[in-house]
């Protein structure tokens, strides 16, 4: 097993890189999408055969490689990761092909657009893997210079703007955590581990004998660097206008890969110096952050927002439950967190996937929240229904479930007014989206209606493919919290 | 590095912060980069190899990321120069307040040098003090190189802190961000006719 994961690897990160060479190697539009298309879906499979392994010998050490680690925790990561730029690439002809440009200029953009995309698919891949705190922020650090390009693709004023935020706020943030990884480096090479890397286990070895301000120091400007870039309030500025101005397949990989893996290198950061920095300071950075995010977001949620939009504010939800999830730091709740990045990858991607039909066949939702879905398309009514019930935490969703699952093991671990706070947010929540979605398939629709059924096969596709993932989630998330995995991760005990 | 370059580099910061032109201030950044740069390759003798060779790295990088910076401020040229909210003095005044608040604030990290440790920290309060405090966009892509050479003189007073590939993969990551941040200033020049951030703010009022 450990052989063919030697080989999986390299090839999860190195063919949809090799899939972003062959695109800009394509002397026709149609040949480009169908190489990134078919590609792209793919690549994606060593990506989920390495987490398939994981997952199957979860309750055993760590598999470990020059640069790479696989285990449990990383192989729910990785495999979101893989299905979200699986799906990013079956919607991104169907983008393309609604953007309007002149035959020269859709070649170079089809090229560009691709190759970027899927080289930042591969470093999203990479990072769950990384084995080193440096290489994971070189990882983050090179996906900023790709997703910013992303964002600002389609040219206009504000789609600029997105990006360049995003470019500066995001780099002022990981270069905070840079400094904070110079400060841990310094304080590791001065205590009794003499580091020679930044490796996962090697500052785990090293926490126990690391104290003082300086550490500290250390990890608050690593962990606020991290919230940056993973849009965590109050420094997710950059989140809302980035989801709404990229294509919708990219603000899927924003959304459901990109930061749920920066929540990912918090956790493990967070899970390593706990011993130095006290459990208890990590524990409330991290529930202070996810309770600001879901405060910060909730209002959102009631407003009316174009449909991107409020999915982007729907993101800061999420992110705020997992980093919740996270601070609370016990078995339920860890549960709670994997079972949560899983299907709020697949219910969000869904989302976004729905955003290329709606704004194709109702323009004007780019710019006010989408109206009569339900007369104007019923497979596009299906989409958007699936992905905001899931999405609110209707039951059956699984978000139902690792929401929970997050209280309860809020009240587990003794912090009953943690749980009370989110459970109120979380049902304000689920009220604003519930009343978005009944908004948005009633009414009188504007925009035309999609000439055939051969307008809406993909979304309709997608639909059904998302319902299977997420009810499997379901059925399989209540046994989560006694599963090998979860307990593996905290030691074998309960 | 000796206690005159780091002076010189806390100096050159704040010059930045002053001068009028963001072509002078990227001629002022590019020097405080190369002076990094040439500060850590005279810190290589007497230490190991890796140290000398991440000492190359960093000119390396210094000379990349300033050629790109000049060259972008060379190309990408507002009509009108901008109208900064505050004169010359109250940007130092603004600057050196807050590299007071943040040396202040930084525990001391364990650095072979007190200095170097208090230099980092006031080149990062630098780096805040140019985006917080300067329109033209071109200071934020200064503002990630001040920030970095802080990052950079840090690590240079820890020999073998980081390790060699942690460097080198900085040092890609920086010269990628400065080349996108490049491209950038393009687009938003061609977008809005400038390159002002104050015009940039305006697309969400």
């Amino acid at each position: 097993m450990t052989e063919s994961v030697d080989v999986l690897v390299p090839l999860a990160v190195f063919l949809p890189l090799v899939v972003a060479l062959a695109t800009l190697m394509g002397g026709t539009a149609t040949w480009i999408d169908r190489v990134g298309r078919t590609g792209g879906i793919v690549a994606a499979l060593p990506a989920l055969a390495i987490a398939a392994v994981a997952l199957a010998r979860a309750g055993d050490p760590a598999l470990t490689g020059p640069w790479w680690r696989v285990d449990g925790l990383g192989a729910v990561f990785l495999a979101t990761t893989a299905v979200v730029g699986a799906l990013a690439c079956a919607v991104s002809p169907a983008y393309l092909r609604a953007t309007p440009t002149s035959r020269a200029g859709s070649l170079t953009s089809r090229r560009l657009y691709w190759s970027v995309m899927l080289v930042f698919w591969a470093v999203l891949i990479a990072v769950p893997l990384a084995d080193n705190l440096g290489l994971a922020w070189i990882l983050l650090e090179g996906s900023t210079a790709a997703s910013a390009l992303l964002i600002a693709f389609s040219g206009k004023a504000s789609a600029v703007e997105a990006g360049w935020k995003y470019l500066v706020l995001t780099s002022l943030g990981l270069a905070f955590t840079l400094f904070g990884i110079v400060i841990l480096s310094v304080q590791m090479a001065s205590g009794p581990e003499v580091a020679a890397s930044l490796g996962w286990d090697r500052i785990a070895a090293a926490a126990p004998g690391l104290e003082g301000t300086a550490i500290v120091a250390a990890f608050v400007l690593m962990l606020a660097g991290l919230a940056t870039k993973g849009g965590w309030a109050p420094v997710h500025n950059w989140l809302p206008d980035a989801h709404s101005e990229a294509p919708p397949p990219v603000s899927a990989l924003l959304s459901a890969a990109l930061l749920p893996t920066v929540a990912l290198i918090a956790w493990r950061l967070g899970d390593a110096l706990a011993p130095a920095v006290g459990r208890d300071t990590v524990r409330g950075l991290f529930i202070a952050f996810g309770l600001a995010s879901l405060a910060v977001a909730v209002p959102f949620l009631w407003k009316a927002l174009p449909w991107k939009r409020l999915l982007a504010y729907s993101s800061l939800e999420h992110m705020g439950v997992i980093v919740l999830a996270i601070g609370i730091d016990n078995r339920i709740a860890t549960a709670g967190a994997l079972v949560h990045v899983a299907g709020h990858g697949v219910a969000k991607s869904l989302g976004f996937a729905a955003a290329v039909p709606l704004l194709r066949y109702q323009p004007a939702a780019g710019r006010r929240p989408p109206r009569g879905l339900a007369h104007l398309s019923r497979p596009l009514a299906g989409a958007v229904s699936v992905s905001l019930a899931a999405l609110a935490g209707l039951p059956p969703s699984p978000l139902f479930v690792s929401e929970i699952l997050v209280l309860w093991g809020a009240a587990a671990a003794g912090l009953a007014w943690v749980a009370v706070v989110a459970a109120l947010l979380l049902a304000l929540g689920f009220l604003g989206m519930g009343h978005v979605l009944v908004e948005g398939l009633g009414g009188r629709p504007s925009g035309r209606r999609p000439s055939g059924p051969r307008g809406t096969r993909l979304i309709l596709a997608l639909t059904c493919v998302a319902v299977a993932m997420l009810l499997a989630l379901t059925a399989f998330a209540h046994r989560l919290p006694d599963s090998t995995l979860v307990l593996h991760l905290f030691g074998g005990s309960s | 590095m000796s206690n005159v370059i780091l002076i010189a580099l806390v100096t050159l910061g704040l010059g930045a912060v002053a001068v009028r032109r963001p072509a002078i201030a990227a001629v002022v950044i590019a020097g405080q980069t190369l002076l990094v740069g040439a500060g850590a390759l005279g810190a290589a003798p007497g230490r190991s190899t890796e140290f000398l060779v991440a000492a190359l790295l960093l000119m390396a990088r210094a000379v990349a990321v300033s050629a790109i910076a000049l060259f972008v401020v060379a190309r990408v040229r507002d009509r009108l120069p901008h109208d900064d909210v505050h004169g010359p003095l109250v940007r130092l005044c603004g600057a050196l307040a807050l590299l007071l608040a943040v040396t202040a604030l930084v525990p001391s990290f364990g650095l072979e040098s007190e200095t170097a440790g208090r230099t980092a920290s006031a080149l990062v309060a630098i780096a805040l003090a140019l985006v917080l405090l300067r329109r033209a966009a071109a200071y934020a892509v200064l503002a990630f190189l001040v920030f970095d050479n802080g990052i950079a003189v840090a690590a240079v007073a820890a020999p073998g802190a980081l390790p060699l590939a942690v460097e080198l993969g900085v040092a890609f990551d920086l010269v990628l961000l400065v080349a996108v941040a490049a491209v950038f200033q393009g687009r938003i020049l061609r977008a809005f006719g400038t390159t002002d951030t104050a015009a940039l703010r305006s697309v969400r009022d």
